[in-house]
């Protein structure tokens, strides 16, 4: 039954030495491609990791990803490949502008163009699943240096986590902090990614991965391991109605006051994005982050799954709807003064859809992300804005 | 499972080892749990499809081989068997709605009222392949080239092989199953060079094949093209599905030597061909050769006459061309090249080379030529409809006028043409497919870590499928 292959004999007979080479070898054309990827390879393969498809799908549509169908153009953006319109327009932003969980045409930048006229403007949605605004910072650098120009350009900021935002499981989130490392070495951590970004994608591979990782916290940490496999996107987990129920996870308010240092931060940051866009063109537009918390949720209303707080396993407390609806409008609140005082134009997007959630509860997907209804809507409101702002300003 | 997935590995990791620790029949053995678990997890219920095929297969051979005291007529009746169900699974999982809908379509009725005639199955992956490996067996056996083997585990594990089992190399019995059969060995330098190949396969499907995807993809969804961009964007899906077919033959020819097996050659720098004759010599040699061998010399080859040997060549490419699929296209894309091949008999079928014939510079203007014509032929395997063609071809016609985003794509997708350029230059003029395995140590090492750096890092996951699975 058992017989030792040939193969295994022979590999005493390999020069060792020769292999520690070919190691060296290997470790550092790692490096190198990790560090020559991002200016020889296409943007949008950097950019875009989702997109890939050898044969043709459904709908006449030629890209899908796992939740979408959607179109790059050869910049790297969502949008159609230019035609030489005379105005152009660059949205940049994370999912909640990338519209990610919708078809390409139900994303409100779709809407936007379609409503100010195919044939005059032309869209390019720069925005990435997962990208903070220090990315977005870092991709109007790249703009800046070989990146088409533009007439208006359109940001919808994301300020979901402050300081930084873990964007370890995007595969390629954006070569921002993959061009400037901080360590000396970039591979491995883009290796990192590259493997979280795998197993994401393989449902067999995950599936024995989470379990693995399940059964490795609960040696860990066995009193943590039920509220740390709360995982976001929210509504997309099934598992998190199932915790969520379980009465497992305690929701509490916190104060949503901003300290100082956060003030002076958003303030900065905001100035920068602004700065660095204003050096691009001339018409800078920052939109407010709408928060799908229903005003009649916010006081004394029962506490719903959705709750997006925490995501990591830091945080052992489950931050209540009311409180993340109060803290995000205080950022609102604050962005936009911040966007105003640097000559940016604001349009308080949060302030037009929190009416709306009164009359109807299908705009959203989850709290954040527009469903095809609310994409619709927040187009079209945008074309209205604009349009007047694009004819005076052409 | 694909190759290009972590999932595979991880699999094909678990099979390699466990596979070097076991005797001949016990490898055997775990090839076929292996290859039935690989097929299953596409689609088990196919299973049962490919387990039909192989019982049908191990006693039509058994009938069908030549023995003293048989009588003709039983083999005939074996290989008849044979080939009617391996063709009539195919028929009906492949052709049946396609061809019902175009013989509607043909007596202008409406389409509605066969709709409760439709199948509607889903295509099993890779039906083409082990259909036509599995006749090959039965087929070398009533021929006399390969005896009828009596173990049903060899047989079933030959037409479900797990590394050529979807997309090829479509293997002949002859070559085959004997390596099933007997037993088999690996040493460090075909360990080696079974590296080089998978890494290199790899590097061509994630690096260049997927990327040059997007372009083709872009351009032949468009509603309005330029004609630059439609010329362009056939170019790079040439490219395209050179590489996407020929990294996974490389990939699964180095899986099958890790295994102790060799698969044939599938594609010998195939854009290098001179004339229709050439290319067909070079592209899926597997089933051009399968074609040659079983069907043009079984309709009389050229040994009939010119204008039979005419008829057989437009035949064998316009049959070879449904092979690939159930679509207008792909007759349309048969009958081009049946029509290439046919013309360049009746143009070469006196001519002697004259002199200068195979100077450098007409080397190079044959081959430019050659890959024109191949470029026709891709539109039309590429279109998904006619009203798409006639939308690229007018394109192609006409709208001169400016060039569209033609820039950026080449921008695009050159630096990945140009690695493939270089590397097949280098093997077109060391006269070595595997060159890779046999340069010098350093160099190998150099040039692979590349490659697989490029492979691990740029990947965009999910596991692209090869298109060739498709058919």
């Amino acid at each position: 039954m058992f017989e030792l292959s040939p193969l295994w004999p022979q590999l005493k007979t390999l020069r060792w030495r020769r292999w520690l080479v070919v190691a060296a070898i290997f470790l550092s054309s790692l490096e190198v491609v990790s560090r020559l990827a991002p200016t020889v390879v296409g943007k949008h393969f950097v950019h875009q990791p989702y997109l890939c498809s050898s044969q043709p799908s459904a709908h006449d549509q030629f890209v899908t990803s796992s939740t979408s169908r959607f179109i790059t153009n050869g910049r790297g953006a969502r949008g159609s490949i230019f035609h030489d319109q005379p105005f152009r327009i660059a949205i940049l932003g994370s999912s909640t502008s990338a519209d990610s969980l919708l078809d390409q045409d139900d994303t409100w930048a779709e809407v936007l163009r379609d409503h100010l006229g195919k044939e005059r403007v032309h869209v390019d949605n720069y925005a990435v699943d997962g990208n903070s605004n220090k990315e977005v910072a870092f991709f109007l650098k790249t703009l800046k240096e070989s990146g088409p120009q533009y007439d208006m350009m359109i940001f919808m900021l994301h300020w979901a986590k402050l300081e930084s935002r873990d964007t370890a499981r995007l595969a390629f989130p954006f070569s921002g902090q993959w061009r400037t490392p901080q360590s000396m070495f970039v591979s491995p951590s883009l290796l990192k990614r590259r493997l979280l970004h795998q197993i994401a994608l393989e449902p067999h591979v995950k599936k024995s991965g989470q379990w693995l990782v399940a059964r490795l916290q609960s040696l860990l940490r066995p009193e943590s391991t039920r509220e740390s496999s709360f995982i976001h996107p929210v509504p997309l987990a099934t598992s998190n109605r199932r915790i969520r129920n379980s009465g497992n996870i305690r929701f509490q308010d916190v104060p949503s006051k901003l300290g100082s240092k956060k003030i002076e931060f958003i303030k900065k940051r905001v100035g920068v994005i602004v700065g660095l866009a204003q050096d691009l063109c001339r018409n800078v537009v920052i939109l407010t982050q709408p928060v799908a918390y229903d005003e009649r949720e916010l006081p004394g209303v029962r506490r719903r799954w959705f709750s997006l707080y925490p995501v990591s396993m830091t945080e052992p407390i489950y931050k209540s709807n009311k409180s993340v609806a109060e803290r995000m409008r205080n950022v609102n609140r604050l962005a936009s003064h911040a966007a105003k005082m640097s000559g940016a134009l604001v349009i308080d997007l949060d302030a037009y859809m929190r009416p709306k959630l009164r009359q109807r509860e299908d705009l959203f997907i989850d709290k954040w992300h527009f469903s095809n209804a609310g994409a619709r809507l927040a187009g079209v409101f945008l074309a209205q804005q604009l349009s007047s702002e694009i004819r005076r300003k052409r | 499972m694909i190759f290009s997935t972590l999932e595979f590995w991880i699999f094909f990791l678990g099979v390699f080892f466990a596979y070097h620790l076991l005797a001949h029949r016990g490898q055997n053995v775990l090839l076929l749990i292996a290859s039935y678990v690989f097929y299953g997890a596409w689609d088990w219920r196919f299973l049962g499809l490919i387990f039909f095929s192989t019982v049908v297969d191990y006693f039509a051979a058994l009938y069908a081989a030549p023995k003293e005291g048989r009588r003709p007529r039983k083999r005939h009746m074996a290989l008849g068997l044979s080939v009617f169900v391996n063709l009539g699974v195919l028929a009906v999982f492949k052709y049946f709605d396609f061809f019902l809908l175009s013989f509607v379509d043909l007596i202008g009725a409406d389409p509605s009222d066969v709709d409760h005639l439709l199948l509607k199955v889903v295509l099993p992956v890779g039906i083409s392949f082990y259909t036509f490996q599995t006749m090959s067996y039965t087929l070398d056996v009533y021929r006399g080239k390969l005896e009828a083997t009596k173990s049903f585990a060899d047989l079933a594990l030959y037409v479900a092989f797990f590394p050529q089992l979807v997309a090829g190399p479509i293997e002949r019995g002859a070559h085959l199953m004997p390596q099933v059969i007997n037993k088999r060995t690996l040493d460090v330098t075909r360990f080696r060079s079974a590296v080089c190949l998978i890494i290199w396969g790899l590097f061509k499907k994630i690096c260049i094949a997927d990327v040059l995807a997007y372009p083709v993809q872009v351009i032949f969804a468009s509603q309005d093209p330029t004609g630059g961009e439609v010329y362009f964007s056939t170019v790079c899906f040439a490219i395209q599905i050179f590489c996407d077919f020929s990294g996974y033959t490389d990939i699964a020819r180095g899986l099958g030597r890790l295994l102790g097996f060799e698969f044939m050659l599938n594609f010998n720098l195939p854009y290098f061909a001179k004339s229709p004759t050439d290319f067909w010599r070079r592209w899926h040699i597997s089933l051009s050769s399968w074609l040659r061998d079983y069907l043009y010399i079984s309709l009389g080859g050229n040994r009939k006459g010119a204008k039979r040997t005419y008829f057989n060549l437009m035949a064998t490419m316009v049959l070879g061309g449904l092979w690939h699929g159930a679509g207008v296209n792909f007759i349309l894309w048969g009958i081009y090249h049946g029509s290439l091949l046919a013309i360049h008999r009746f143009l070469t079928r006196n001519n002697s080379p004259g002199p200068g014939s195979d100077s450098f510079l007409m080397r190079g203007l044959k081959i430019f030529g050659m890959f024109q014509l191949t470029l026709f032929g891709w539109l039309l395997f590429r279109v998904e409809n006619m009203e798409q063609l006639s939308k690229l071809l007018f394109a192609l016609g006409t709208h001169w006028d400016h060039w569209g985003s033609v820039w950026i794509l080449v921008q695009y997708a050159l630096p990945v043409m140009v690695v493939l350029l270089a590397m097949q230059l280098w093997q077109a003029r060391s006269n070595d497919l595997e060159i890779l395995a046999h340069t010098s140590w350093i160099l190998r090492a150099v040039i692979l870590s590349l490659c697989l750096s490029c492979v691990l890092l740029l990947n965009r996951g999910g596991g692209t499928p090869f298109i060739y699975f498709q058919f």
